[in-house]
């Protein structure tokens, strides 16, 4: 190669690359065939020109009918009637105002289709596709970024979740092909995220108001309002309360911390004398929390000189006030400052001290020591305080995740993009303001982003102190601490969550109410969309969800009971979409079955609400509307599949879990582009992204791996699947091919075949035909999507324990050492 | 035993060597995104799409499908009730005729009215564009890419093999314009192959199977010519020489009796041949004639037009765009055959240019055992001379040099020529792009050209080191985009109205022009004749 000896290119550049190379693709496809739903869209265009609000959903809404002037005109409007929430019908008007100027005939009812109505169409799915890599970028800048390693992993993590993301097939195949606006709701999902992960008020507060307008813009989301709502309530509404219990217990934990951290200081070799718990979760939590002061203190002398004075309370008010700063201080928002060991870091053998230690302790020292190494350079960043962030590691499955232990406050916008900031502070600190290009890649630490604008207007935002005061809150109170223990309700903070909820909701009825429409009957119509009560269980394309399983158990008791007759079946009003022997389904039990399956991760979101659950769980949550909703559309399955990306460079299990979930999905999706155009672009981007999708995070978790020294499995530290998975997947392969080419040339074949005649009779027998391949596709795929929610509770419940091993938990006692969670979990820290 | 035994054996075995592993890169991606790189440029519009009476070239081949599977083989080339010759008369060699039959046959069985006789004439339906996009990316896969793996072990191994298949104007003129290029570059390819493995025989049938695919691969014959008649010049004595010459002759002679059978087998076997040959003379490139002339000389960047623009510019939008409508329907002589005799002077003293060019990279051919970057070169200035100074050149003549160039990039030997080569060889397929944009615009291929140039720029960049970047994008990219500005932006002088189109076809006219000079003073220097030194 050319380029060897100087440095690759920067995450800059790198993402530019993809970026323009996936805008040159999707413009590509520009003069692909197009669906029904271009004119689906066009026409919701027309009504949202051309009608006034009250009467976007239907004239039902208005509340004097004979008002309505055009309703009847449009038949068009009829047979499409706009399914949408208000904000993507608002948005829809501010897109036919484009149209207008472009094309006049786009925004009439009668349009018809023209190439530049669908040329636009494209266009505008095209540029609000920008919003997805703006998300990308956002949830990016929050990964950890505490050390040169960290930053090294996130910016090439940050290249490998860009280009899975821009290249998904499908959302390729939803947005580009067949025209709905899914990327850009979830750049919009994604910003809420990265608001919400910097995990303080503006952050909870800004993410709430995106949450609004993201589900007023796709319903799709809407079945994960309540995990929102619940993280929201303990994230953000909740403040420690006074208890007195506690009270009492920090004061004795006050006392034994310091006469730990004095037997520590005499020389005892820390990980020697006391387990993981009390090295890692107690001591240095309770030292550490005497200094809030230090935050931006560099000397590390200084700082265990006060770790060593104890601090104990003395009036009533100031123990209050050390309880919440012992709170504040304790593992998750705490931060610490100095070495975790007393030792010298460069003196210590990681080799010897892993051989010692064990290798459940692998992680703790590396980190150990990477963490020191970098102390510096990494708190000479922090001059802004915000939000801690840092990387714990799973060295089970070769973790590598944002855990709620902090170590140092360094601002995390820091982390993902490899921007060069040539007059940046950091620079200094290696005493080469002037780098020789050839040095690159020592420099890893120093590449800053430059000039991130809302970045800028967030840290000014954060430090003006009105803001502070009006949430009453301390800032940085570690939630965890105190999730098990009795918490009080801040009414200020539920008010200000309840104006910014409200606010922008009355914000999105304005139009409807000054135009003169019954907001309560409104509601209904926009309560009907989330739960469609005309409508049947499963779509036309059957989603492969339990109710695909569902209606294939009740085709095959069908077809038993018409071989065996053991009971007559029933004509059903839609064949082939609702069930003939089983009793049919309703949408309340779905939204039961649904609430009830969530349920445990919403507990766990109540328990831990941290933001670096929030994905997790947002998968976890999204994928049971997935599976249990009533008329589900199959492309929801892309809002679970591309936040999973993002956690998909975390640990090997993530990534085998977003490697199965997005190639049985992705086959779920192929059905729905039908056109002889396409037929061998669809399995050609599948089989790309399988390519694609294992080598980039097979290759980069070896990487990491390498990086991190852990010893390499068997196959070297990539990505596994599974004998049952790989099986599945071949299985999937067959599947595939039965349907896509095998099916079509059923009738071909058998027109040679002497009972032709008889087959060209059975009607019955053609329709079943008809409708095999998307049954089978849908039944298989829905099996593997099982497979794949069990494996998401797995890994939620994973990401939990890793949480649950680096925190303290009251149930213990202060002075018994928590005890390991790998015991109950097969997916722990343990590598015994 | 192969032919190029001082630069075969270190390639053979640096493709096994486990140091390269990593470099090789894993072909499957490269395989995958190339078939769809053709799939998303065959979803946009083909050739004459919508513009009757003549349409384009995908017109041309869906009517040879319905001429072949409907007319008895014989009366393929015969002009008859049912086959107007006037109307896309079968004009490419028996190979191509035999494909279309085949392909026709599959297609009737897929959509019948497509290719009904008579009735589907301007027949546009999804369902047939499918089946004949489908058709062009199979061909691709079963006679391409075997081709370009087959050849590529010599020719620089993996790396080779993958530029090969994500030859981006390759791709946009057989998936975007609609030919069956692939096919033709593909048997040249293979039988470059054959050749470099000194299997004389099978190389023969290859070549003559490209060559009675598309006359179009005569750019590619005298290398071919001199260098299996060298390898057979190389015998230990008389008797051998003469029994190589002697099979290779052998395998030629079959291979056009086999594709010319059916005629050869006829009551009047020479009316019938003749008749059939008689359907091509345009192909053959120095000859001035043209019968076929739907894509005219227009864009074509060769010194015709250059030179005769420094001369008299009116001469020159001659031979560039603006033909009126009927231009297509009406054989006409080419535009320099009406031109006062110094025009034909000129093209006198360009074409013995052109032949006396011709045999200086055949030389070392005959000389002794060559490199594979000696015939790779060879290949090079050889279809960079046909496309450069012969009549009657049409845009995608400027496949064949890129592809050479590909070839040689790959089996450049060392020193800076090795250094150079990938970026040099990406280089090349931007201003073979940029040299077809006139026909992109004709052809509404503009997101395709886009794509390619977008890509083949990101490609550059990475290949290039961070020193000689701005450099080397900055040198092409600032005359590229001040062509297509103009272009798209500022209306041509109403006198002349194909300036821009000039302006484009004179710039890359240049450039060529420049590596074939550049190519050939390596050769006549001896670089690609050493062995590769740092393997």
């Amino acid at each position: 190669m050319a380029g060897a000896e100087e440095a690759g290119p920067t995450t800059g550049e790198s993402v530019g690359v993809v970026a323009l190379l996936s805008l040159t693709l999707k413009v590509l496809l520009l003069p692909a065939y197009q669906s029904q739903e271009f004119e689906k869209q066009r026409v919701w265009m027309a009504v949202v020109h051309q009608l006034s609000p009250a009467e976007w959903y239907g004239s039902a809404v208005v509340v004097d009918a004979s008002n309505s002037s055009s309703s009847s005109s449009s038949g068009a409007a009829e047979t499409w009637p706009l399914d949408y929430p208000p904000g993507f019908a608002f948005f829809k008007y501010a897109q036919s105002w484009f149209a207008r100027a472009l094309e006049p005939d786009m925004v009439e009812f009668a349009g018809g289709d023209s190439a530049t109505a669908a040329t636009f169409q494209r266009v505008c799915v095209i540029l609000t596709d920008q919003f997805l890599l703006l998300g990308i970028l956002l949830v990016c800048t929050t990964w950890p970024s505490t050390t040169t390693t960290d930053m090294e992993w996130s910016r090439n993590k940050v290249v490998v979740v860009v280009a899975l993301i821009l290249f998904n097939p499908g959302l390729l195949m939803v947005d580009h092909l067949h025209l709905h606006f899914s990327g850009c709701a979830i750049g919009f999902f994604l910003i809420a995220v990265a608001f919400l992960r910097r995990g303080d008020d503006f952050g909870d507060l800004a993410g709430a108001w995106t949450i609004v307008l993201l589900v007023m813009f796709d319903h799709t989301f809407a079945p994960v309002i309540p995990m929102f709502a619940i993280y929201l309530f303990r994230h953000f509404c909740s403040v420690p309360g006074n208890n007195t219990a506690i009270k009492l217990w920090l004061g004795s934990r006050s006392r034994a911390s310091s006469t730990q951290s004095n037997t520590s200081a005499d020389g005892d070799t820390p990980w020697r004398s006391r387990d993981r718990s009390a090295s890692f979760g107690d001591d240095e939590a309770d030292s550490r929390s005497s200094s809030e002061e230090d935050d931006d203190d560099d000397g590390d002398d200084e700082s265990i000189e006060s770790i060593r004075t104890p601090v104990a309370p003395r009036s009533p008010r100031g123990a209050t006030r050390a309880t919440e700063r012992q709170l504040r201080f304790r593992g998750l928002g705490g931060v610490q400052e100095g070495p975790i060991f007393e030792e010298d870091p460069m003196d210590l053998d990681p080799g010897a001290a892993i051989a010692e230690r064990g290798p459940s302790d692998t992680g703790l020292i590396l980190q150990h020591l990477r963490l020191s190494t970098t102390e510096g350079s990494a708190r000479a960043l922090s001059s802004v305080p915000s939000m801690p962030v840092m990387s714990t590691f799973d060295t089970a499955g070769g973790t590598f995740m944002d855990s709620p232990r902090s170590v140092q406050s360094v601002q995390p916008s820091r982390a993902g993009l490899g921007f060069r900031r040539e007059d940046d502070a950091a620079m200094d600190l290696t005493g080469k303001p002037k780098r020789d290009p050839r040095n690159k890649h020592k420099r890893a630490h120093s590449e800053i982003p430059r000039g991130f604008r809302l970045r800028k207007a967030y840290d000014h935002f954060k430090l003006d102190n009105s803001f502070k005061k009006l949430l009453q809150r301390p800032r940085g109170v570690s939630n965890l601490e105190i999730s098990s223990v009795r918490r009080r309700v801040g009414l200020w903070r539920v008010m200000a969550l309840l104006t910014v909820v409200g606010g922008t909701l009355g914000v999105y009825m304005v139009p409807f109410w000054a135009a003169g429409a019954n907001i309560e009957v409104l509601a209904w119509k926009l309560y009907d969309l989330l739960v469609p009560s005309g409508k049947v269980v499963c779509n036309p394309y059957w989603a492969p969800n339990i109710w695909a399983l569902y209606l294939g158990f009740d085709m095959l008791l069908d077809a038993a009971g018409k071989h065996v007759e053991l009971w007559e079946t029933p004509a059903v009003a839609v064949p082939g979409l609702e069930p003939h022997v089983l009793p049919s389904v309703q949408p309340w039990m779905c939204a039961v079955c649904t609430f009830l399956a969530m349920s445990p991760a919403l507990r766990r979101v109540w328990d831990y609400p941290h933001y670096s659950v929030l994905l997790p769980a947002f998968v976890y949550c999204m994928m049971s509307a997935f599976m249990l909703g009533y008329h589900v559309h199959e492309k929801a399955v892309l809002m679970i599949i591309v936040p999973l990306t993002l956690a998909s460079c975390d640990s090997t299990m993530d990534a085998r879990l977003y490697l199965l979930m997005s190639w049985i999905a992705h086959v779920s999706l192929l059905p729905i582009l039908e056109t002889p155009d396409l037929k061998a672009l669809k399995p050609v981007l599948l089989l790309l992204h399988c390519f694609g999708s294992f080598i980039a995070l097979d290759q980069y978790h070896i990487m990491a791996r390498r990086a991190r020294r852990i010893r390499a499995e068997p196959n070297g530290g990539g990505v596994w699947l599974w004998a049952g998975d790989r099986s599945y997947f071949y299985g999937l392969v067959v599947t595939y091919v039965l349907s896509e080419v095998v099916h079509p040339v059923i009738p071909f074949v058998v027109s040679y075949l002497p009972w032709e005649s008889a087959f060209a009779n059975d009607t019955e027998l053609q329709r079943q035909l008809e409708r095999f391949p998307v049954t089978l596709i849908s039944v298989y795929c829905a099996a593997g999507m099982v497979h794949c929610w069990t494996l998401s509770m797995q890994q939620l419940s994973r990401k939990i324990s890793v949480i649950e091993s680096y925190q303290w938990s009251p149930r213990h006692g202060p002075d018994q050492p928590n005890e390991a969670v790998s015991d109950r979990n097969p997916f722990s820290l343990n590598l015994r | 035993m192969s032919a190029f035994a001082t630069a075969s054996s270190p390639a053979s075995s640096r493709s096994a060597s486990p140091r390269e592993v990593g470099e090789r890169g894993r072909l499957a991606p490269t395989l995958a995104a190339g078939v769809a790189l053709r799939c998303v440029v065959a979803l946009g519009p083909h050739s004459g799409q919508g513009t009757p009476p003549m349409y384009g070239d995908y017109e041309a081949q869906r009517h040879w499908m319905e001429l072949t599977t409907a007319l008895p083989v014989r009366s393929w080339y015969e002009p008859g009730p049912d086959n107007d010759l006037q109307y896309w008369g079968l004009d490419y060699p028996p190979l191509t005729a035999f494909h279309s039959w085949l392909l026709g046959i599959v297609g009737h069985g897929v959509d019948p009215p497509c290719f009904a006789l008579h009735s589907s004439r301007g027949h546009e339906s999804l369902r047939c564009k499918a089946f004949l996009r489908a058709s062009v990316l199979v061909s691709d896969l079963l006679i391409y890419l075997p081709g370009a793996l087959w050849s590529s072990n010599f020719f620089g191994g993996r790396r080779t093999a993958q530029q090969l298949w994500m030859l981006l104007p390759l791709v946009i003129i057989d998936h975007g314009h609609f030919q069956y290029n692939g096919v033709c570059l593909g048997f040249c390819l293979a039988a470059s192959g054959c050749v470099a493995r000194s299997w004389h025989v099978l190389g023969s049938v290859f070549f003559t199977s490209a060559l009675l695919y598309k006359q179009i691969a005569l750019y590619y014959a005298p290398v071919f010519f001199f260098a299996i008649l060298g390898q057979c010049l190389r015998g230990r004595n008389l008797s051998a020489v003469a029994w190589g010459v002697a099979r290779a002759g052998a395998a030629v002679l079959g291979t056009v009796l086999l594709l010319l059978g059916p005629w050869l087998l006829g009551e009047r076997p020479a009316a019938e041949v003749g008749q059939v040959l008689h359907r091509m003379p345009r192909g053959f490139p120095s000859r001035g004639a043209s019968t076929r002339t739907k894509s005219p000389t227009s864009g074509a960047p060769s010194p015709w037009c250059s030179k005769s623009s420094a001369s008299s510019l009116r001469s020159a939008f001659l031979c560039s765009v603006a033909r009126p409508p009927c231009w297509p329907c009406c054989p006409r002589p080419f535009a320099f055959s009406a031109e006062p005799p110094d025009q034909v002077g000129h093209g006198m003293l360009l074409k013995s240019c052109q032949c006396g060019h011709l045999f200086v990279p055949s030389e070392p051919l005959l000389r002794g055992p060559g490199a594979s970057g000696t015939f790779a070169a060879a290949l090079f200035t050889s279809s960079m001379s046909f496309f450069l100074f012969a009549f009657q050149v049409h845009e995608k003549g400027v496949l064949f040099p890129c592809l050479a160039f590909c070839l040689l990039a790959g089996a450049a030997p060392s020193g800076v020529t090795r250094k150079m080569a990938p970026a040099l060889a990406l280089q090349f397929q931007l201003v073979s792009l940029f040299s077809m944009y006139p026909l992109m615009v004709k052809d509404d291929l503009c997101l395709a050209y886009l794509f390619s140039v977008s890509a083949l720029l990101v490609a550059l960049v990475l290949q290039l080191g961070h020193h000689s970047k701005v450099f080397w994008v900055g040198s092409l990219l600032f005359p590229g985009l001040v062509a297509h500005a103009l272009h798209a932006l500022v209306p041509p002088p109403a006198r002349y109205p194909d300036l821009w189109t000039l302006l484009i076809t004179s710039a890359s006219c240049g450039y060529f022009l420049l590596s074939l000079l550049g190519v050939t003073y390596l050769q006549l220097l001896g670089a690609f004749d050493e062995k590769p030194k740092d393997l």
